[in-house]
């Protein structure tokens, strides 16, 4: 690119940042703060206020008077029809086959918001040591090794436990991510970056794995994600493992790649105001003569 | 009056008062925290609303509505806080200081009305 | 398997696994990704056009289930006009986007800022346009609001694409409208569910929902959802979100984003509600024709290109809510207003209002594809900046021109059927307010698009600094250009289409 660089760019991708000591974080604290000054005034705090009040009212009354007079009513219906789902945990078969559509549209949400994350400019990285260089702490050693394994083996009892109780991928993909931030903030795992392809594997592997199923029964069902008899629990099973590693994963991004915040004079000059969105200024040695120029 | 009606305008009252947070309020952090709660309200009515009815049946599709709604927000209050990081290096400020329709010093602010 | 079964799953699944492929973050992955889902999203509603003008509409039982214990997908004519011009315009886009974006070659070095976008462009683009798709065809309500959450989750995360602060700025602002209207939406859904316990638009609408709750309901969702759609007075976020934003993304917030949410309001509306209220519809009505004038007189008053194509946005999106009342039985606010005991919507104002959304994606894609042009070429982007402009991308200018073209309404152009449409309407209903609104509307339309011609065709002012602008974005432009200011040829067959389950498809 021609344009101006970023002065942080360097640190992006590279392991170059995770060298350095850490991000100076004093610069950050006033941005944190909030005196109210800023707010609007008092008068337009009151008034909006006063107009929430009726509403909630409104909304109180209303809620306590609804009365749903379906029949069947849809309990009645996840009750009748749950032995055909393939697991006996009511909620797990509204998540991973009633409704399998919507947590597939879930795990794509986590997946936007992991590439929107991406697709910030980050500064320097909060966890910026390399692996390696773990913290020379024996309690933090020894809750770890604790903590971990422990973790690791909760997450794969709750994936297998989620098709008959309250459990299932998300609560383990949860855990698991637990498992990871406490390895990255302790600086014992490097963070993956967002350039490592495995990482982008295993976090696109919930979505691409629902949507390759749920194409693959279509030839034989007649619709998407309908499992064919007899294979809705171990396709079930399958698509949880691979729902709990990659919401595990996106989580751990989520969490480890969020821009820390330069100090503000470093970045602030490098993109022209009045340029090119992107950043990418006219330069004048970059302007190819132009034959048709008068 | 039932304890699930309770739970259900606690929901509410969740959620407005977070409404109010994000409207009134001017710190990124506010608004953000804002809309996570008004989440939570929502599913506390959800859970405890349709659940009034018949106490003794559990519906699980709110609970699984919640599950997925509970992870929807958690993705996007994350994206929500890297862009509000994000402002603060970006203008220095954790306020959205650019009013959207007042002029600008940069040149394709709106002429001023003459 | 039928037909309907493939074409939605493909108009669906197909950019969904493609944004996955995209995401491999190599020049090909980026360049297969794009291809595929535009492949997929142009099959599956080409497909879906077919199944519809055959049998009626469709629908397809995920998992097997149907409503309302399952998610039914479901396609109309309004969801196939949809589908289609979102995939032309994301097809054009998606070409245009490989140009603009720079050297793709040079992504792994890519942590400049134009790297970056280059990089993330695609699954971004690719995830919205999934999205997009399941909302056109979704027939469930909180799969609406998953879909919803991808929808804003992108769409922002387009903006900031840009790095300048401004455009930062308008990202988060974006951001947080685009939550808090998803949120009021969920509420609704909420409600909804404890009054009436289902989640399938289908059973509401023949439970026909009414009363406070189904009221209170309504209007949390529209709060939301017109809050998203930017329709006045809650549309101060666009215009610098839209004109922040890189070119290709700003085409595709402009042209298709903003329909989704318009899609689910006439859904709503409609569909579930049986229009509701008069006095619902009129206020519909009014605030459009306010965003008609605000964001016209707004356009005018603008120095820079992109923010004068952003407040006609803003305008445009009034001309779809001016549909509300005329579509309600002789029209509303005539006098002659009728309860909505035995509704017999308007063919008229139906076919004219979609039609407007449909010329408005094309003509507003081309208009900030060639806007974007224009600005790549003298990396500036206030209107004095794209002096004599017109000389050097005579392609790109002629594009603005016929975008604008057929934005104010001018033969043969979509715009000019969809604008006859509604004052045909208007006229026979006897709503002359409607056509004042429409007619003022049309010649500041005129106005501001004659405004930027102006200055594109200044030479004496011509800047000296010039970047050749690759061909491929003068094409994809100019293409989507001429196909608005054509359609209005080829509309009797969007009519028959969009007559396919019409208004309240499930009446």
């Amino acid at each position: 690119m021609s344009g101006p660089t970023d002065p942080q760019a360097n640190n992006a991708t590279g392991a170059a940042s995770e060298t350095g000591t850490g991000v100076d974080h004093a610069h950050v604290r006033p941005l944190l703060e909030d005196d109210g000054s800023r707010d609007g005034p008092a008068i337009l705090t009151w008034m909006v206020g006063l107009l929430l009040v009726p509403a909630g009212v409104l909304l109180a009354l209303g809620l306590r008077g609804a009365a749903d007079s379906r029949d069947p009513r849809i309990p009645d219906l996840i009750a009748e029809h749950l032995p055909e789902t393939g697991v006996s945990n009511p909620v797990t078969g509204v998540l991973l086959n009633f409704r399998g559509y919507d947590t597939l549209l879930e795990v794509a949400v986590l997946v936007a918001a992991m590439v929107a994350v991406w697709s910030l400019d980050r500064g320097q990285r909060v966890f910026g040591l390399p692996a390696g260089r773990a913290r020379d702490e024996p309690v933090l050693a020894a809750v770890l090794r604790l903590a971990v394994p422990t973790a690791f083996l909760t997450a794969v009892y709750l994936t297998w436990l989620g098709s008959s109780e309250p459990a299932g991928a998300f609560q383990a993909g949860a855990l698991l991510a637990g498992a990871g931030v406490l390895l990255t903030v302790a600086r014992v795992m490097r963070p993956p970056t967002a350039a490592a392809l495995p990482v982008r594997i295993i976090a696109a592997g919930g979505v691409a794995g629902f949507v390759v199923v749920g194409i693959a029964v279509l030839p034989f069902t007649g619709a998407f994600l309908a499992y064919p008899e007899g294979w809705a629990y171990p396709l079930i099973l399958g698509l949880e493992a691979a729902l709990a590693v990659a919401v595990a994963v996106i989580l751990v991004e989520l969490f480890v790649d969020v821009p820390s915040i330069p100090a503000p004079d470093s970045t602030l000059d490098t993109v022209d105001p009045t340029g090119d969105p992107l950043g990418r200024a006219l330069a004048p040695d970059a302007t190819p003569p132009d034959p048709g120029a008068p | 009056m039932t304890p699930l009606d309770l739970y259900a305008w606690a929901g509410v009252a969740v959620f407005l008062l977070a409404l109010h947070a994000v409207v009134t309020r001017a710190h990124l952090i506010w608004k953000v925290l804002g809309i996570n709660l008004m989440g939570t309200g929502v599913f506390l009515i959800l859970l405890a609303a349709p659940a009034r009815r018949d106490p003794l049946v559990a519906d699980p599709l709110p609970q699984g509505m919640v599950l997925t709604g509970i992870v929807v927000a958690v993705a996007a209050t994350a994206l929500a806080l890297g862009m509000a990081l994000r402002v603060m290096s970006r203008t220095g400020s954790p306020f959205l200081t650019v009013d959207p329709e007042s002029a600008d010093p940069d040149p394709d602010a709106p002429e001023p009305p003459s | 398997m039928t037909g309907a079964e493939l074409w939605t799953t493909a108009a669906v699944f197909g950019p969904l696994l493609a944004a996955l492929v995209a995401l491999g973050g190599r020049p090909w992955t980026l360049k297969a990704g794009l291809a595929l889902g535009s492949g997929t999203a142009l099959a599956g509603s080409l497909g879906l056009w077919v199944e519809v003008t055959r049998q009626g509409p469709v629908r397809h039982l995920l998992g097997g289930w149907g409503a309302p214990l399952g998610i039914e997908l479901w396609a109309d004519g309004f969801s196939v006009a949809m589908l289609t011009v979102t995939a032309v315009v994301g097809a054009a886009v998606s070409l245009y986007s490989l140009s603009y974006f720079g050297d793709l070659s040079e992504l792994d070095a890519g942590a400049s800022p134009a790297g970056r976008a280059a990089r993330y462009f695609a699954p971004l683009w690719l995830l919205l346009w999934a999205a997009l798709n399941g909302i056109y065809l979704s027939a469930d309500l909180f799969n609406l609001y998953v879909s919803l959450e991808i929808l804003g989750l992108a769409a922002a995360a387009l903006v900031t694409l840009a790095v300048t602060p401004k455009a930062t700025v308008a990202g988060m602002r974006y951001l947080i409208v685009s939550l808090v209207g998803s949120m009021l939406f969920l509420l609704g859904v909420a409600l909804l569910y404890t009054e009436f316990g289902t989640l399938s638009l289908e059973e509401l609408a023949a439970a026909a929902p009414a009363g406070p709750m189904a009221a209170a309901s309504l209007a949390l969702m529209t709060v939301g959802m017109a809050a998203k759609t930017a329709l006045f007075p809650l549309h101060a976020w666009l215009p610098p979100a839209h004109a922040g934003a890189p070119a290709p993304a700003s085409a595709l917030l402009s042209a298709v984003v903003v329909k989704g949410s318009f899609f689910i309001l006439v859904r709503l509306w409609f569909a579930v509600y049986g229009g509701a209220s008069d006095g619902g519809l009129l206020l519909m009505g009014g605030l459009g024709a306010a965003a008609i004038l605000w964001g016209s007189v707004l356009a005018l008053r603008q120095r820079s290109l992109k923010r004068v194509i952003a407040y006609s946005t803003v305008a445009q999106l009034g001309y779809l809510f001016i549909m509300f009342p005329l579509l309600a039985p002789e029209g509303l606010g005539a006098g002659g207003a009728s309860g909505p005991a035995s509704p017999e919507w308007s063919d008229d104002a139906w076919t004219g209002g979609i039609l407007l959304a449909l010329s408005h994606a094309l003509a507003k894609a081309a208009m900030f594809m060639a806007a974007g042009n224009m600005t790549y070429a003298v990396a500036r982007d206030a209107l004095r900046d794209i002096s004599g402009v017109a000389h050097r991308l005579p392609m790109s200018f002629l594009a603005f021109g016929l975008g604008g073209l057929s934005l104010a309404g001018l033969p043969p152009s979509a715009g000019f059927v969809g604008k006859w449409l509604l004052l045909r309407e208007a006229i026979s209903a006897g709503g002359w307010f409607w056509v004042a609104i429409i007619t003022i509307g049309g010649l500041l339309t005129i106005a501001y698009v004659l405004m930027v011609l102006r200055h594109a065709l200044d030479l004496k002012a011509s800047s000296g600094d010039f970047r050749p602008v690759p061909k491929r974005m003068e094409w994809a432009a100019l293409l989507l250009a001429l196909a608005a200011a054509t359609l209005g040829v080829r509309a009797t067959e969007t009519f028959q289409i969009l007559l396919q389950g019409g208004v309240t498809p499930w009446s």
